[in-house]
């Protein structure tokens, strides 16, 4: 009888003893790497540069675009309102602070959308949200925004409209376009005015 | 009678709570997919260039044919079936991690051989090729080209923009620094017009000729 009594005492304290260290496992946010697999077939996570370019003009406050790229490239040029937190200085404590803060939105830019996915991909494992990328990366948007290209004629009246917001917005980051140097022009050249010889009358006479 | 009752019945809940436990911890200790590298070695590891193939090295690799790459296409089976590299074998993303696609990414690990991931851009092929290393494969790489590059596809519109695929800094800083300039007042010439001699030749009257009685 008392054997019984003490053994499911030391059960019951030994189950104790294992919630104690259960948490622990489970305080890691991480996610596994079925789920992650999973989150990297989903395309949802790329966003284009022309919704990122809108919420940048708008001044939108839960944005925070974070620049992967390093310091010395994020100094030539950089996304006007860019954060730089280099690829190999992701996971220090400083970024992290600034990738955990679950009300922004994050959204990774590097030259193309390589180094800023491999950064998705391991803030995603770490479990920060949400996290997004910029699609095409800083070569895309200097490419669609800051040189932007007038469409042709023929395209639709939302191809233009889309092309006066892309040229609103350089001008918005960078200032007026360079106005055209008047080029002095060129004096007509006066064609020297020849008058034609009056034909002499040949012939005449009576 | 009534005793016997009382002690079958506090074994049978012992009985019943260490089954439920030996259970529990059957059940999580169930060989399950676990990362060899926490994230701060993985995000070393993407610093290994080795990793990385330009399309030039995979071509070549491809052409030598020489069995210690075993070539992996981590595009849909449509695409898959429309076209591929020879010799490529088909793993869709989704079923990276599936038994069947596992085994046998371990045996080829085994073997000694490297596996070389591609997909339609170099971005597919990245995050596989992130979640292998991560899995603890030392030989995987992927090459940092399109399909269209490799497969030697003409026409193809997205290798046209390959540059825009590739972490190389496209920033134009001529544009750039057009850009900055242009908050200064340019200094507008304007060159005097010449002006011009007018050349008027009069019209030389000729003499009528004939004429006259």
């Amino acid at each position: 009888m008392n054997k019984r009594y003490l053994i499911l005492a030391l059960l019951s304290v030994a189950i104790g003893a294992g919630m104690l260290l259960m948490p622990e496992n489970s305080r890691v946010k991480e996610i596994n790497p079925d789920q992650l697999l999973n989150a990297i077939d989903d395309p949802s996570r790329f966003l284009s540069t022309d919704l990122i370019t809108d919420r940048l003009v708008k001044k939108d406050p839960s944005l925070l675009l974070i620049d992967v790229r390093p310091a010395a490239q994020f100094k030539t040029f950089a996304i006007p309102g860019a954060v730089n937190i280099p690829l190999d200085s992701l996971l220090t404590e400083s970024s992290i602070e600034m990738i955990g803060k679950k009300e922004l939105d994050k959204v990774f830019c590097s030259n193309s959308d390589l180094m800023s996915d491999q950064a998705w991909i391991l803030s995603k494992r770490s479990g920060f949200e949400p996290i997004f990328v910029l699609e095409g990366g800083v070569n895309k948007w200097f490419n669609d925004i800051v040189e932007a290209k007038e469409p042709a004629a023929f395209e639709s009246s939302e191809m233009l409209a889309l092309y006066q917001f892309r040229k609103a917005a350089s001008q918005h980051f960078f200032g007026s376009p360079e106005v055209k140097s008047e080029v002095a022009v060129a004096p007509k050249k006066t064609t020297p005015v020849q008058k034609k010889p009056v034909e002499a009358s040949t012939g005449g006479g009576c | 009678m009534k005793e016997l009752n009382k002690t079958n019945r506090l074994t049978i809940v012992v009985v019943a709570i260490v089954l439920v436990f030996v259970t529990g911890i059957l059940t999580l200790q169930k060989p399950d997919l676990k990362y060899s590298f926490t994230p701060a070695q993985s995000l070393e590891m993407l610093g290994d260039s080795s990793g990385y193939l330009t399309s030039g090295k995979a071509l070549a690799i491809i052409a030598a044919n020489d069995g210690k790459t075993v070539l992996i296409d981590v595009r849909n089976s449509i695409a898959f079936d429309r076209g591929h590299v020879k010799d490529a074998r088909n793993i869709p993303v989704r079923e990276l991690f599936s038994k069947q696609s596992l085994s046998f990414l371990k045996e080829v690990e085994k073997g000694q051989q490297t596996i070389l991931l591609y997909g339609e851009t170099p971005r597919q092929a990245n995050g596989p090729w992130i979640m292998l290393r991560q899995l603890g494969f030392k030989n995987v790489a992927f090459i940092n080209s399109t399909f269209g590059q490799i497969s030697g596809i003409e026409n193809d519109t997205i290798a046209k923009k390959t540059s825009l695929l590739n972490e190389v800094p496209l920033i134009d800083t001529a544009a750039l620094k057009k850009l900055s300039a242009s908050s200064s007042p340019s200094e507008k010439t304007v060159e005097k017009p010449v002006p011009v001699k007018k050349t008027v030749k009069p019209a030389k009257v000729e003499p009528a000729s004939g004429g006259g009685c």
